[in-house]
Formats: structure tokens, C-alpha cells, sequence
């Protein structure tokens, strides 16, 4: 994972560090990564598409691991309803006994979800749709999905600066001889002042 | 008008620096086209008006990978005709199989500010019309060909506060910062005149950076 180099260059000109020094350069890369994974995490900025294949009896996916948050989940490009396993429980109360007879038959999916389930192995790329599907289908499934970019290069221009301020700020709340609180009061307020225009102006 | 060159000279003249020994010309140019950027943002100051092809039954384009500027779509065309936004959620609930019901797109959503999908699905191969706001050029790492910036004078004062700004946290001189930031925030939270937009009417309530109705602006 590196920062990307205009960036650390422009960290170090804000922070007035020498150049090529590893173990700052070292300290400013961990921050930067923190930074761009919570602002990634914490925005829908950064979307992306998957398409799955279905597998005839299968209820349980798994999504890519760079996703985030699925928004929306398709099967044969129809919409899946969004559910918890506790709801699926007054919806169907058998549905957690697939496959052993006829009490929960496979399909067509109607819904989808990922959370209040039973399943010591979920993570949060796994998810379930219901009724499984009867057939298997090449990318049967599409998803919506809120993602991490696939390196630490942040996939928009106008994201950078921002990115460089959450950095600074990071970098001197740190506990080492650097840290100043009163610089980086002054950078994390930048950068709110960036977010507040960003998710006033953007269209909603 | 200024270019970068006389903007850059300005603020090493207020940050006190006339040789560019501290701050030097690539780091000031740096924070103005950060300022240039902000105000970019804020103001919509780079519209960009392209054509894209939609391919036959492709409903989903991932805007970035054809257009590295893009920031977000502003006006959607199809042969002259208007394409508006709709929601996604409001398409799930309403149309669950909009992906199947393939024919000239009418609406678009937006997926993130990296993709758009559109509604319906194109039938056949297409051009649509999109204006989008766009990231300024200087802040490209190869801008087009031929470009060379130039900031109109009403945009001097702002994109000079903003690399005064970051050259004065540079300093260190916090205190100083914070009348130049409070200026900066109070400049980009101006009040946009909202009367050609569709919804003007339909509001119900004033957001808090206008100002609300007063008993001299009802109607009688």
C-alpha cells in the first residue's frame, strides 16, 4: 500500500518534513491509508458494479472483498427486497431448514440480506438470497455495492486535497515528537469545510 | 485577468516571501490549484459538455473510466430531450425489472459519483448528451493540449485567500488562519440563486444557508 506520491510530496511540504525520511514517510502512509478507508467507508462515493454467478441450491454469496456496503442486490435484473433474518423468520419461519424436505424449496429469489443470521462464518461480504435459486445462472446476480478502490491511488480527482488535509491532520494527532494539536484542529476543520461543500453542492 | 504566474507572485507577496525561498512557486501553485478546486466545487465553476455512447442493452457506465475529470452530472440529453434523475430506490419500488424494459433511457441514477445507470436500458446503440461539472485542468496531471489557465479577475481574490491560507498553516500561524478560513467558508456557503431550478417551487422548507421567508416576501 502506498500513498500516492504527489500527495506525500504535498504532506510534506504542510508538515515541513524532510524529505525521504522512511520512518515518517513510513508513519504518513499508515495514516494516509486510515484516512481514504474511513472517508471510503463513511461516503457512498465510490461505487461499483458485481455480477455474481447463482448456483442451483445455494443460498449463501459472497461479494468481493474491496465491497463495502451492498446497496442493492438484482437477480435476473429484478430488484430483490431487502430483509433481516429476523423478519425472514415471520415471513417464513422455516426457511433456516433448507434443504431438509419440503419445507423450504428452492426458487425464484424474492429477497436478499446479510444480517441477524444464525451463521458463525458470516462476514461482511457474505450475503443470502431466498428461495435459493433452482438453477445455476452466469451472473445471475447484480450488485450494487459501495467499495474500497483497488490500490490506495483515490479514484477521483477532487478527492485528493481533502485526502492530503484528513493525512496532515492524522499525522499530527499522532503520539511521536510531531504531533500539534492546534495544526491539526485547523486541517480536520479544512477538510470538514471541503465535505460540507462537496455534500451540499452534489446533487441528492 | 491573471494567470497562475501573477497569483502565485500575490501570495508570496502577502505571505511576506517575495523570492519564493519558503514558499516556493510549485508549492504556492499546488495550493492554488487546491483553492481552484474548492471554488470548482462550491461554485461550479468547469462545465463540460460530452457526448457518451451508450451500447444496446448496457443500463450501468462507470463515468470515470471515460472522463477522469468527473466530479458529477449536472444535465442528461437524448436526441434534445431531456433524461432527468430518479432514485434508486424509487425504481426498485416502483419498476423491480426496469433492467429488462429496454428502450430509449428517459431517467438516469446516480450510483456513487463513479457510475450512472441508465433507465431504461438503451435498446440499440446510442448517443447521449451529458453535461457534467468538472475537475479545473490545472488539476490534471495532463491537461489538454493547448490549455493554459487563466482565472478570471472575479475569481482572484478566492483562489489567492485559499493558497494564502495553506501558506500560513504552513507557517504555523494558526491564529491568523482562522479570519482567512472564516472568510473562505462564509464565501463558499453564498446562497445559490435557486430560481431556475425545477424544484424552486416545491420546497417546503428553506435550507440554513438561505434565508427564510419573511412577512414582505409572501405573496398577498
Amino acid at each position: 500500500m502506498t500513498i500516492p506520491s504527489d500527495i506525500l510530496y504535498q504532506c510534506h511540504d504542510l508538515l515541513r518534513l524532510p524529505v525521504n525520511d522512511a520512518t515518517w514517510d513510513m508513519k504518513l502512509q499508515d495514516v494516509y491509508s486510515d484516512e481514504l478507508r474511513v472517508l471510503l467507508q463513511t461516503t457512498d462515493w465510490f461505487m461499483e458494479t458485481e455480477f455474481p454467478n447463482t448456483v442451483a441450491n445455494q443460498r449463501r454469496y459472497v461479494a468481493q472483498d474491496r465491497m463495502r456496503r451492498i446497496v442493492s442486490v438484482m437477480y435476473g435484473s429484478k430488484h430483490l427486497g431487502k430483509v433481516t433474518g429476523t423478519s425472514l423468520d415471520l415471513l417464513r419461519r422455516k426457511w433456516q431448514a433448507q434443504g431438509t424436505g419440503t419445507v423450504d424449496e428452492p426458487g425464484t429469489p424474492q429477497v436478499w440480506w446479510h444480517d441477524e443470521t444464525p451463521d458463525p462464518t458470516v462476514t461482511p461480504q457474505v450475503f443470502f438470497i431466498h428461495p435459493a435459486s433452482t438453477t445455476s445462472v452466469a451472473n445471475g446476480l447484480t450488485l450494487y455495492e459501495v467499495c474500497s478502490p483497488e490500490n490506495e491511488d483515490p479514484p477521483f480527482i477532487w478527492v485528493r486535497p481533502l485526502l492530503t488535509y484528513l493525512t496532515v491532520a492524522g499525522f499530527r494527532e499522532g503520539s511521536h515528537q510531531l504531533r500539534d494539536m492546534n495544526q491539526a484542529v485547523f486541517f480536520r476543520a479544512l477538510s470538514q469545510l471541503w465535505l460540507d461543500v462537496v455534500n451540499r453542492r452534489m446533487p441528492r | 485577468m491573471s494567470t497562475f504566474a501573477d497569483i502565485i507572485l500575490d501570495v508570496q507577496s502577502t505571505l511576506d516571501d517575495e523570492g519564493g525561498v519558503f514558499h516556493t512557486d510549485a508549492n504556492v501553485q499546488t495550493y492554488l490549484e487546491h483553492g481552484e478546486l474548492f471554488l470548482s466545487l462550491s461554485r461550479f465553476l468547469v462545465e463540460k459538455t460530452v457526448t457518451f455512447p451508450l451500447l444496446a442493452n448496457v443500463p450501468e457506465y462507470n463515468m470515470l473510466d471515460t472522463y477522469p475529470d468527473w466530479c458529477w452530472p449536472l444535465r442528461v440529453t437524448i436526441a434534445n430531450f431531456p433524461v432527468t434523475e430518479i432514485k434508486l430506490d424509487t425504481v426498485a419500488r416502483v419498476r423491480p425489472a426496469w433492467r429488462t424494459q429496454r428502450g430509449t433511457p428517459e431517467n438516469y441514477i446516480r450510483l456513487g459519483h463513479t457510475m450512472l445507470a441508465f433507465v431504461k436500458p438503451p435498446s440499440a446503440n446510442m448517443n447521449v448528451d451529458i453535461t457534467y461539472l468538472a475537475c479545473p485542468p490545472t488539476t490534471l496531471s495532463t491537461p489538454p493540449a493547448g490549455v493554459s489557465p487563466v482565472i478570471q479577475d472575479m475569481w482572484h481574490a478566492e483562489i489567492m485567500a485559499y493558497g494564502q491560507l495553506l501558506g500560513t498553516a504552513k507557517e504555523g500561524q494558526l491564529a491568523r488562519t482562522q479570519d482567512i478560513l472564516k472568510g473562505i467558508a462564509e464565501n463558499a456557503g453564498n446562497k445559490r440563486d435557486v430560481r431556475f431550478l425545477r424544484d424552486a417551487t416545491q420546497r417546503s422548507a428553506p435550507s440554513r444557508f438561505e434565508a427564510p421567508l419573511t412577512k414582505s416576501d409572501e405573496r398577498p
